[in-house]
């Protein structure tokens, strides 16, 4: 089967640019999740993929078929929309088997499909239903089914599970993600739920004001954020990020001036280093803080101002020199208004240069 | 209760009282009309009214056949008044919902560069009243020989509830979700089975209520029927005109028995779309 490739694609809705200069691959049994906060192009990027939005530059490839002028209809592209889109007059089995006609199977073939798919998503008992007779999970799973029937060039995901409730979206995202390992084409998820991305795709990209910030495997963007953006979008809770300036520079390490507290990291890990005297950020996850060594760092006497217990974990937010530090203790406790110190493991802080941009670490290579 | 709670629970009494009240009030003039097409000629000029009396048919005996001065009884041709005003009002309403409906949907989905100008200016020929442009009508008529004939008056109808078509329907194609005809679309829909398969059944009950409120508009329409039908095309509502004046004055009976026949088959149609009426006309009102 056919690759899906992007190559300088962008939009401009009369001087907005909602999509710049975009260029991906994904493979034929890839899955990849376009990320990013809602306005940020990746819907009109995957309409531009459908062909339901007329690119203002660059070209889609389907192999190496340029398709950037074919309209949507002869793309032969499924995509499940993310209000369903189901027909309204007619039943969930017409639904499910509209999209036979472009193909023209047997009236044999397409039966045979038809009881497959429904039975897969469990919609054999339905099929005589109209959609406004269904349940949100049922109309999610019809809209997802007449997207798999066929076996177009590309699938496309619009936010598949954003209208399911908490339970549903997680039993869907399995279910979803059996199905799309079975399918063997190239397939995009836009999503800006980032537990989504990283449980559903192959490989992220994460998008803001209508360019791709960074693309890579799930853990690769969460443990190498290229810059604070996408380091502060994907994980929850939240990274904390601290601004910072760097005093002093040299072989043994880098002193970081961080609200007034003086900071000591390591140099030997990075594999450039931030000039004297450079703005530079500190992240690290609330997690990270947990289980900090002695010769962690030490950002001493946060003041809680929050706590949210949630069960198994408590979600400690404090005020830490006028910033704000997220950090996730075991068990309850930590009541507002207790002073305490956050330990963090050198090797858990993430640095990012006066250009937000990460600061990479010799180690990034072997990992990756 | 007056608790401030909307309830789905039947309305209490005091709501039913004004609602057969309101009801009441707006079916009195039919129920009259149609009382008097039973009554005699002394019952229905009776001071003060009468609301019990010995009914008669003799009135729409007189709708259907004429006596002559010989004394011999023949068909008074109103027949051909209803056929016409079926054929003419149905033609008309058809052919309008067929255009309107196409054009409200190239309004709606295909927007040209000033798309609201050339909606206003749709709109704008129903915005005078119809009496001013009679005299033009009348002599284009003439000049072109439509006068007295079917198509002419067909034609004309249709130019009237076309703004009116195209108006109402293309509200109901706004509200629809584009999203769904996108679907069809990458499922592999060229425009016109979009159109046919996936528009239109979502518009059915706007489809309804235009052709019903069109109907009603035609059905009832009697200037332009007088000026510009012949005897052969003659409508209704002129037939009705005509029985008013002769020697005996208002034949109040006559008429209202013909009014009461005239009403029903606008009655029949309102009732058989009443479901989808009702959907229609509260449309816009639900969605947004």
């Amino acid at each position: 089967m056919n690759e899906l490739k992007l190559t300088g694609l962008t939009k401009y809705f009369g001087d907005f640019a909602a999509v710049r200069d975009v260029d991906l691959t994904v493979k034929p049994d890839e899955v990849l999740c376009l990320l990013g906060p809602s306005g940020c192009g990746k819907t009109t990027t995957l309409r531009m993929i459908a062909g339901l939005e007329s690119a203002t530059q660059g070209a889609v490839y389907f192999g190496d078929r340029d398709v950037t002028h074919l309209p949507a209809r002869d793309r032969d592209v499924a995509m499940a929309f993310q209000f369903y889109a189901l027909y309204p007059d007619l039943t969930v089995g017409q639904n499910l088997a509209y999209p036979l006609q472009a193909e023209a199977p047997t009236p044999a073939e397409s039966a045979d499909r038809l009881a497959r798919i429904a039975e897969i998503l469990q919609l054999t008992e339905v099929l005589d239903r109209y959609p406004h007779q269904l349940s949100e999970g049922e109309k999610q799973r019809v809209a997802v089914g007449r997207c798999v029937i066929r076996a177009p060039n590309a699938f496309l995901f619009d936010e598949p599970l954003s209208r399911l409730d908490a339970k549903l979206r997680d039993e869907m995202r399995g279910s979803i993600r059996k199905i799309l390992a079975t399918l063997d084409r190239p397939t995009v998820i836009v999503t800006h739920d980032q537990l989504e991305a990283m449980t559903m795709g192959d490989r992220i990209a994460v998008m803001r004001d209508g360019k791709v910030e960074q693309i890579g495997r799930p853990l690769d963007v969460f443990e190498r954020p290229a810059n604070i953006f996408v380091a502060g979008f994907i994980g929850t809770p939240q990274m904390n990020l601290l601004k910072g300036r760097c005093l002093a520079v040299n072989d043994t390490g880098l002193e970081v001036d961080l609200s007034g507290q003086m900071i000591r990291l390591p140099s030997g890990p990075f594999a450039t280093l931030p000039q004297t005297g450079a703005e530079v950020t500190l992240g690290f996850r609330p997690r990270a803080a947990a289980r900090a060594q002695d010769d962690a760092v030490s950002l001493q006497a946060a003041r809680v101002f929050l706590s949210e217990n949630m069960g198994a974990e408590t979600l400690v937010h404090s005020d830490w020199n006028g910033q704000n530090l997220r950090v996730l203790a075991h068990g309850p406790g930590h009541p507002e208004g207790q002073v305490h110190d956050v330990q963090v493991d050198p090797a858990d802080l993430t640095l990012f240069g006066a250009d937000g941009i990460r600061i990479t670490r010799k180690s990034d290579k072997e990992a990756a | 209760m007056a608790s401030g709670f909307r309830t789905h629970d039947q309305a209490g009494p005091v709501r039913t009282f004004f609602a057969w009240l309101v009801g009441i009030i707006y079916f009195a003039p039919v129920f009259w009309i149609v009382l008097t097409a039973f009554k005699t000629r002394a019952d229905a000029l009776a001071i003060p009214p009468k609301l019990v009396f010995a009914p008669t048919l003799d009135n729409f005996r007189a709708v259907f056949f004429q006596t002559s001065t010989t004394g011999e009884v023949t068909g008074s041709g109103v027949w051909l008044y209803f056929a016409n005003s079926a054929f003419i009002a149905g033609s008309s309403v058809l052919l309008a919902l067929i255009i309107g409906t196409l054009a409200a949907y190239a309004f709606s989905r295909y927007p040209l560069k000033g798309n609201d100008t050339y909606l206003f200016v749709i709109l704008s020929t129903r915005m005078l009243p119809p009496i001013v442009v009679i005299i033009p009508i009348f002599l284009v008529f003439r000049l072109t020989g439509l006068s007295g004939s079917y198509i002419g008056i067909i034609l004309l109808y249709t130019g009237f509830n076309l703004p009116f078509s195209i108006w109402m329907m293309k509200s109901f194609f706004d509200d629809l979700n584009p999203e769904v005809e996108d679907s069809a679309r990458m499922d592999g829909s060229g425009d016109w089975s979009v159109f046919g398969r996936i528009a239109l059944p979502q518009v059915k009950a706007g489809l309804a209520a235009t052709s019903v409120f069109a109907l009603i508009l035609t059905w009832n329409e009697f200037i332009f029927a007088l000026l510009l039908t012949g005897p052969e095309t003659r409508t209704v509502p002129v037939a009705i005109a005509s029985t008013i004046g002769g020697e005996i004055g208002v034949d109040w009976g006559k008429l209202s028995a013909m009014v009461s026949l005239f009403l029903i088959p606008v009655f029949i149609v309102t009732f058989a779309l009443q479901n989808q009426l009702l959907r229609g006309v509260t449309f816009g009102t639900v969605r947004k």
